[in-house]
Parts: structure tokens; sequence; C-alpha cells
């Protein structure tokens, strides 16, 4: 019992088996494939297909119905092979110009470089080249031997060409590599009679052995290499998407919101959001798309979204170009405010002047966001979020009278002159005085609901001459290029008194002319290399109860620091 | 090996037009009715063969055909000659003529060498 199906040939009904259906669709299709349209393929066809349905009609009779494989076989024994008809239209006669057009047309199909493994000696390399290029396989094996003498290149090229090229496995394949053309009677042919094998030799076998062995290694290393990339890919796709959340607002991620709060407006969050996914977001799932697409050799048309994946690329480069545009001019003014502050004079000669303490801004960890040319913009974290802009810089001029006086100057940048000026007023820094010590702040906190705009603060110090200062370590941070007659530098300023003079500055204790530094003070070092190990032990110089000690030895190497306040 | 068959195919090839128009030039006939008589002739073995012939010759103009009602399957088409096709028969009855002529003039006067 057969299954059929009902046909129609040449306006007839047929019922026929299913693989006679199939064996006769075959036959019509390789007589199609020897025609081409200007030999007037369809109407030959039709011609064929009636001629078929009346030998059918005559075969079934009156007694059967269906149409068997033995029948389609009678058929096509009566109607003869494709080739034959075909051929015998090539030789009719000069008029069949269009059957030669056509036979050209199929002889430029493309020839292709595959391993020949029918004609192989190792891997079929040669052979392979053979066919390719139109030439005997065994000049090209004598070439490679030639080389391989000279200096074993041939063999690397040999093996790389015997991994690169692709085997020709399949009859389409074997044609590609003869550059016969490809059609369903070439490819019957071949399947029917392959060309002549070779008996591969034993050192083809060998080969083939090393070959996959190679292969498979290679392989490894590419799934290695693919999957670490897919990793790196998988985590810059992970954090941008963070980042983007952040951007957003997304549960519990409030610091970067808060931060990018205090740069940008909601519309310029927005932009940099769009241009993020533009830029960084849409690229990395294509990238991950490309490798996956790589890794495991999928085969679909990606070229869509590759322009689509470049041309929003193209727009994230505006859309951040504009913003960025957009940022800047948020700081395209900028304002100044000057006042001046009465210090009372101290009772003692000197001045003390240190850094105030601040619990919240010193102990608690306060990790810097950026840095600006001098200063920080940093933020506390802790029960409640503080932005501070560390851009304090503190200056010691000459007072033109007997008063200590001092200068504050604040200066902010905004998108006009009086956005600039707002910023500004927005300022509060605190300072304290308590008899002879002024105690500065070394940052200053930016409200919420103020931007960043640039905030600074610049206090200038005027010293009367004849008085004296003493700088605070505290204070090294915040020293901005403070002249004095020692040309000492900021750095080194602190932990000293210095007494404003008519020329400037001098130090009253210590001489800067002849030590200029004191980087390293024997006195309060010392050093110890023993059997025991390197001892180091450094005293301030100020205050003996701090010291350092650095040991290291067989255990390792400690670090101990001494504070007895 | 094949080089006397492939000569002989490509003789029979060769005069294969010229016996086409010739069968049909003595009147309407339906493909088949070709074929038989190729076959007999042996100029051809197999059907498939004469069709695209038939079209050939047709779209070359020296062939016209007209439908007619078959009792034994779809309608078939009877073929004619057009007055073109008949002028091209008589050219290629002359040529005929002249080959066989001259095929015959060389071969015997090699053989009586």
């Amino acid at each position: 019992m057969n299954k059929t199906v009902t046909v129609n040939i040449g306006g007839m009904v047929f019922h026929i088996e299913e693989l006679a259906y199939d064996k006769l669709k075959n036959y019509l299709q390789t007589i199609r494939s020897h025609f081409s349209v200007s030999d007037g393929r369809d109407e030959i066809i039709e011609d064929i297909e009636s001629r078929i349905a009346e030998i059918l009609l005559q075969i079934l009779g009156k007694s059967r119905q269906v149409v068997t494989s033995e029948d389609v076989d009678q058929v096509m024994s009566v109607m003869g092979k494709p080739e034959d008809f075909a051929g015998a239209d090539d030789a009719a006669g000069s008029t069949s110009q269009t059957t030669g057009d056509a036979a050209t047309a199929e002889s430029t199909i493309k020839r292709r470089l595959y391993r020949d493994p029918d004609e192989r000696v190792i891997a079929g390399v040669c052979s392979g080249m053979g066919h390719y290029f139109g030439i005997d396989a065994v000049w090209l094996r004598i070439l490679f031997i030639i080389i391989f003498f000279m200096g074993f290149s041939g063999l690397l090229i040999y093996i790389v060409l015997a991994i690169i090229l692709p085997k020709a496995i399949t009859p389409t394949q074997k044609l590609e590599m003869r550059g016969d053309p490809v059609n369903i009677s070439t490819i019957r042919k071949e399947t029917e009679s392959p060309a002549v094998k070779r008996e591969p030799s034993g050192i083809s076998n060998v080969f083939d052995l090393f070959l996959s062995g190679i292969k498979i290694i290679l392989k490894g290393i590419v799934y290695i290499i693919t999957a670490f990339f897919a990793f790196i890919a998988l985590i810059v796709l992970f954090s941008i998407g963070m980042a983007i959340m952040a951007m957003l607002g997304v549960g519990g991620l409030t610091i970067p919101v808060f931060i990018s709060d205090q740069f940008l407006s909601r519309d310029q969050q927005m932009w940099t959001t769009v241009a993020f996914i533009l830029l960084f977001a849409i690229p990395a799932v294509w990238l991950i798309i490309r490798l996956v697409k790589w890794m495991f050799n999928i085969k679909y048309n990606t070229h869509r979204l590759n322009v689509a994946v470049g041309i929003l690329f193209i727009l994230g480069l505006a859309v951040a170009f504009f913003n960025v545009y957009d940022i800047a001019r948020d700081f395209a003014k900028d304002a100044k405010i000057r006042n001046t502050v009465q210090v009372l004079n101290p009772s003692a000669q000197t001045l003390s002047l240190r850094i105030m303490d601040d619990p919240k801004y010193d102990e608690e960890s306060h990790s810097n966001v950026f840095s600006t040319r001098r200063g920080n913009f940093s933020v506390t974290t802790g029960s409640d979020f503080v932005f501070n802009q560390d851009n304090v810089d503190f200056k010691v001029e000459k007072a033109p009278t007997d008063q200590f006086e001092l200068i504050q100057v604040f200066t902010a940048e905004g998108r006009t002159e009086k956005e600039a000026m707002d910023n500004v007023k927005s300022i509060k820094y605190n300072f304290e005085q308590k008899d002879s010590t002024l105690m500065l702040s070394d940052h200053f906190p930016i409200p919420k609901g103020v931007k960043f705009r640039n905030q600074k603060v610049l206090l200038i110090l005027k010293v009367p001459v004849g008085k004296s200062i003493y700088i605070d370590e505290s204070m090294v941070d915040i020293l901005d290029d403070i002249d004095n007659v020692t040309n000492t530098w900021d750095g080194d300023m602190g932990g000293h008194t210095w007494k404003m003079t008519d020329a400037g500055l001098m130090c009253t204790d210590f001489d800067f002319t002849t030590n200029k530094t004191d980087d390293v003070d024997p006195d309060n070092m010392d050093i110890k290399i023993d059997q025991h190990g390197v001892r180091i032990q450094g005293k301030d110089a100020n205050d003996k109860d701090k010291n350092v000690n650095i040991k290291i030895d067989k255990s390792g190497m400690h670090v101990k620091t001494e504070d007895a306040k | 090996m094949g080089n006397l068959e492939n000569t002989q195919s490509q003789m029979r090839k060769g005069v294969l037009e010229f016996c086409i128009l010739s069968i049909i030039s003595k009147g309407e006939v339906y493909p088949s009715d070709i074929i038989d008589e190729m076959k007999e002739a042996k100029l051809i073995v197999v059907e498939g063969t004469l069709y695209p012939l038939l079209t050939r010759l047709k779209n070359a103009g020296l062939l016209s055909y007209n439908w007619v009602e078959s009792n034994a399957g779809p309608p078939r088409k009877y073929y004619k000659l057009t007055p073109l096709g008949q002028e091209h028969l008589k050219e290629l009855k002359k040529t005929w003529d002249e080959l066989v002529d001259a095929v015959s003039q060389t071969y015997h006067n090699s053989t009586e060498k």
C-alpha cells in the first residue's frame, strides 16, 4: 500500500504514488534546468508534459488508476535523458545561438578552492589547488616539496591551507571545485558516477589524525577567547545597564542619581541616558549578538541590523555632542563676590591657622567623585548625603594696616550671569576664631537643589608687618602658592611659624635658606640593618609622641604608627 | 573510445533538422508521428530530443501549429511548414545533395586508389 498524490500533468488529472511523483518532479526539474527562458523553456516543458500525460494514459489503459514508479521509469525511457536531448539541440545548427549563450553562462560559474578528498595524497590541498588553477596537482606537490626543503615553511603553509580550505564533500562542492556548472543533471551525474578515488596513502591517514587534532585545539582556543570576550562584554553591558538604571533613578542606586542631579538638569540627565544607550548599550548588545553568531556559527543576515546599529550610533554621537554643548553652556558665565571680614588681633603675637574639624567630613569615609584643577568634589556617605566642594584656596598677603583681615572671594559659574550670581550666593563658607586661633574649613557644602557650577572659595589673609602666623600641618592642602622670602614650597610651610616682614613672610623657627628641604632629617631617623632584618624608625620633629616604625624581617613587613594623643 | 560514436552522433544531429522539416513537409503532423518515423530511421532514440527542436524551429518562423483535440489525452499540437520553412527546406535539400555528391566523390576517389 502506497500513498498517492493527485497531480495535474498537461491538463489531465493523475493519481500518482509519492515515490513516483518525486521521481517525475525531479525529472522535469532536470529538464527545466537544461534550458533558458530564451530557449522557450516554458513551452518545451509544456509540450513534454502533454506528451508525458499522453504516454501515461496509454500505459494505464482502463484497468489501472494509479501511476507507479515503474510507469515513470517507462516514461523516462521513452522521453530520454535530459542530457541527450540538450546535446542534440546544441549540435543542431547555427540558429541555436541562445543555447550557446546559456552554455557559456554556465561555464563562467565560479570555481572555488576546496581540498579534494578523492585525489589526495595527504589532505588534498594540492589536488584541490590543481583543480582551481587548472594545472596538474603533481606540479604543486613538487613545489610544496621544494618549499618544504627550503626551511620547513612549506609544511606550515600546507598545514594552514589544510585547516583553512574546506573539504569538497558534497557533489555540489566537488562540481564547484572543478569549475563544472552546478545543476541537477550534473549533480546527479556526480552522485551516480563519482570521480575515481585514489587510495588514500598511509601518510594521509596519519595527517588526517594530526589535522583533526590541531583543529580541535584551535577550536578550543577560539572558544576560550570568545568566551573571555563575551564575559567582558557581559560585564560592560551589566555596568552600563546599572549606570543607566541609576541615572533613571531605579531602585536603591541613589548615590549616582544624586551626583547626576548635582550636575545636570532633568533634560540633560535624560539626554545623557539616551546617549549612553545609543553609544554603549546598543553596540554592546550588538557585539554580543555578533559574538554568539560567530561562536555558534549561526547563519542569518545581520546586514540590516548592522546598518541600524550604525545609524543609532551616529545619532548617539549627535545627541552626546549637543548634550555636552548644552552642559558646557551651564558654565559659560561666571560671577564673583568679594567680602572682607575683620579678624580680631590675637592677644599673642602669633595667629594660629588650622583646619576646622568636621567630624562628618573627616571621620566618615568621603569618596572623591572627581578632581578639578585644585581640590575635589566629594560626597560623604552615611546617614545623610552631603556634597562638598573642596575648592578652597588660601593665600597670605601683607596688610596695609596693623589689623588682621580675611578676604573671602567666592566664585561660581552659570548659564547666565544671574544664574552664576545665584550659585555664588549659595556658597556658605564656615570659619571660626577662638582668640589666637583661626579655624578655617577646607571644604564647603553644596546645598541640595544647587548644581555644581565650579564654586570656589579663595581666602586671602592680610597679615600686618611684624605680626606672625603659625601654619598648622592641616593647612598644607589649601595653601595656594604663598609668597615668602625663602621661596619655600607650600608643602614645607606647614608646621612652622612665619613672620610678616617688609620683604614678605619669613620663617622664624626654621632656617629654610640653609635647609631647603626637610624631607630627610637624619636627627629624626633611625635606620638599622642587621641579621634580624631592616628597621626604620621615623620621629616627628615637632611632636615627639608621633613616630613611625617600619620593620622588615623573615615574618614579613610591619608598619606601625604611634600616636600618643 | 567514443570517437566513432561521437562522430556518428554528430553526423546524425547535423541532418536532424533537415529530416524533421522533410517529415513535416508532407502535411500536418503530430510530434509522436515524427518520432515514429525518426526512430525507424534511427535518427532519434528518445522523444525528449524532439520538443526543444520543434520549439526552436517554430520560434525561428519555420513552423506553425494548430491545436487538435485528442481522444487519448491532452490536445495535441499539429505542426506544418510555413512558407519560410518551405524555402528553408529547399535550401537544405540543395546543400544535402551537394554534400552527398561531395561525400560520394571523395569517398569513391579514395577507394579507387
